[in-house]
């Protein structure tokens, strides 16, 4: 049900922002049914606005309920923190992200941070894991070889 | 970036992030596989102790280095907090994780780990050897014997501190490795200790434990258990040892302090559920084994004189016997103020010699005697000269057993004084005369080798105390003929 807005979450900042809309409404719900839908029209990304109407009208479910499983949902996503030594173009995001998904088989986003330090490469944490793929550490073990 | 964070995570392959901290209590999320008591790293350099694992976070006690901030990262090292060990310890002041704070060189033999299991049955043995104070109240009434754990309790200001310097100046100067842990201590107090052993002249002997009231909970909450590993290092190179830890009420203290900021649950006095299991589990590492012995005088602080004080009851129950400080005595004017009669020594009566055993039964038994004619004597009830001969006699032991806390005397030099004390001397004479003559006897044995050897030979040649005491008098006879 929730797929087609899960889809387009690829970042930590896109889940931080879904998760306070998702707020927004679940206040709203509790107020009266005009509000939900000022919120839900006014408020919230058109994009994901829409795609809510959309499963909501579809499934015939209770917005309370539907938006108390959506947010189940987003506790199963994986955060996977990423330092890089620069930014990366859209191309680039898009298949370094493709290479997560198809690699770890579940949901994740990717928490960016970058530290020029590192030359190149990448620093990977995920679920307390640390990788050390920067060129650094590279460089320094070819030196001490 | 510290380079024992960057060599731990990259051995341990494990990161965790700092997501809040209150007071020493650091909240990380990560580090998947960490386990009890191990050693973290934060990035900045300072460290952790890994203090209990939850659903979501992994709770590290901060122990030392630079302040951290949220989002700081954190890495396992795998192994346990450890103290450096060797013999550049000894004469050394070091901090609750084995720093040397004095200035001094460290050449570590090895690393051990502070968290270590208790020795079993096979290791251990009898307590069979006698362990001297150099106070006479407690070498006559109270002996001791190495390896023995005995609790030094009593009031503020009670002169706890003053005897266990007197019992460390002893050992120290017959070569047992002494190793005082103040815990949480002010700084003109372990000002005054660290001058004491100066004055005196015993550094090398003596390796002293320190954490201030003032530093962080994490690391007063370690000072004990750094001293006795450093305690079980000596033990286990054949050197007999001798642990002060000055003193376990503050310790507890500082464990519930920590304790309710995890938010473990609190139990009676808000001390935690595992406070008992806490201190027995370090009391339990002293005792004596088949290579050495390490005798363990833990001091708790009673209130009021009130002994039945959760930390201080659960210390009872702990150790193999307790000397008690009374207030009431010592604002009487009585140095040491301990109170013969609710003191205990379990296994140190078995450690001593046949004569001294004879001799501690008998001064027992008859200041039990003087107490209770003291007390027929509160309703006014007119004195034989039986009674007066024994209020005599009591006077007189209570100024045998005076004594200044610079001063240590050995046990024979005791039994001597109090077989001279039962063959009449000071009879009649005034409290400082007595004073006075007993410490003209000391001096004299401890200056004199002709006395020390004439003495030591009697009290050897001695089977009974009234045998003893016949033949003072017989010397005394001698002497004015």
């Amino acid at each position: 049900m929730y797929s087609n807005i899960l889809e387009g979450l690829q970042t930590k900042d896109d889940l931080l922002l879904l998760k306070e809309e998702l707020e927004k409404l679940k206040l709203a719900i509790f107020q009266n049914k005009n509000d939900f839908n000022d919120v839900l029209d006014n408020k919230i990304r058109r994009s994901i606005s829409e795609r809510i109407k959309m499963d909501l009208q579809n499934e015939k479910t209770d917005p309370a309920k539907y938006i108390e499983g959506f947010e189940e949902e987003l506790k199963k996503i994986v955060e996977v923190k990423l330092v890089l030594a620069r930014e990366l173009n859209g191309k680039t995001f898009s298949s370094v992200y493709q290479w997560f998904l198809d690699n770890m088989g579940i949901h994740v986003v990717l928490d960016i941070h970058y530290k020029s330090s590192i030359l190149g490469g990448a620093e990977v944490s995920l679920n307390g894991k640390f990788l050390d793929g920067s060129l650094t550490k590279k460089i320094a073990s070819l030196s001490q070889e | 970036m510290n380079n024992h964070f960057s060599a731990n995570l990259e051995k341990t392959g494990e990161v965790g992030y700092v997501k809040k901290q209150v007071q020493s209590i650091i909240y990380v999320d990560g580090l998947p596989t960490a386990h009890l008591n191990e050693l973290i790293f934060f990035e900045n350099g300072a460290t952790g102790l890994v203090f209990s694992l939850g659903e979501k976070y992994v709770e590290v006690l901060f122990l030392s280095g630079e302040r951290i901030s949220v989002g700081d990262r954190a890495t396992r090292t795998g192994g346990l907090v450890g103290v450096d060990v060797g013999d550049f310890l000894l004469g050394s002041v070091v901090d609750s994780l084995g720093k040397r704070i004095d200035g001094g060189g460290v050449t570590p033999e090895k690393t051990i780990s502070i968290d270590q299991e208790p020795r079993g049955m096979l290791g251990r043995e009898q307590v069979d050897t006698p362990f001297q104070t150099g106070v006479k109240m407690v070498d006559m009434v109270i002996p001791l014997g190495k390896g023995q754990r005995e609790l030094v309790v009593g009031d503020r200001k009670t002169g706890k501190t003053l005897f266990l310097m007197q019992t460390l100046l002893a050992q120290a100067k017959r070569g047992t490795v002494c190793i005082y842990a103040g815990i949480g201590k002010r700084q003109q107090d372990i000002r005054s200790f660290l001058d004491f052993i100066e004055s005196q002249g015993i550094q090398k002997n003596v390796i002293t434990v320190l954490s201030g009231a003032a530093e962080d909970s994490g690391k007063v909450f370690l000072t004990p258990f750094t001293a006795m590993t450093i305690a079980e290092y000596f033990r286990d190179k054949g050197v007999d040892t001798f642990i002060i830890m000055d003193d376990m009420t503050t310790h507890a203290t500082y464990y519930r302090e920590i304790s309710l900021q995890a938010r473990r649950f609190p139990g009676r006095s808000s001390y935690p559920g595992n406070i008992f299991y806490i201190h027995a589990k370090l009391m339990e590492r002293a005792g004596n084994f088949d290579t050495a012995s390490i005798t363990c005088m833990p001091v708790a602080e009673s209130v009021l004189g009130d002994l039945s004080g959760y930390i201080q009851t659960n210390l009872m129950a702990m150790t193999d016997g307790h000397i008690y400080f009374d207030i009431d005595r010592f604002n009487q004017g009585q140095r040491p103020s301990v109170n013969p009669f609710l003191s205990v020594t379990r296994v140190g009566l078995q450690a001593q010699s046949p004569l001294v055993r004879e001799v501690s039964r008998q001064v027992s038994s008859f200041l039990v005697q003087l107490e209770n004619m003291k007390d027929f004597m509160h309703f006014g009830a007119e004195m034989s000269q039986g009674v007066k001969d024994t209020i005599s006699l009591g006077d007189r032991v209570m100024s045998l057993f005076e004594q200044d806390y610079r001063n240590v005397v050995p046990v024979n030099a005791t039994i001597y004084l109090v077989a001279r004390v039962w063959a009449g001397l000071g009879k009649g004479e005034e409290k400082q005369s007595v004073v006075a003559k007993c410490n003209e006897i000391i001096k004299d044995y401890q200056t004199n080798k002709e006395t020390q050897t004439r003495v030591d030979e009697m009290i050897l040649g001695s089977p009974s105390f009234k045998d003893l005491v016949a033949k003072v008098k017989e010397e005394g006879r001698i002497n004015e003929g």
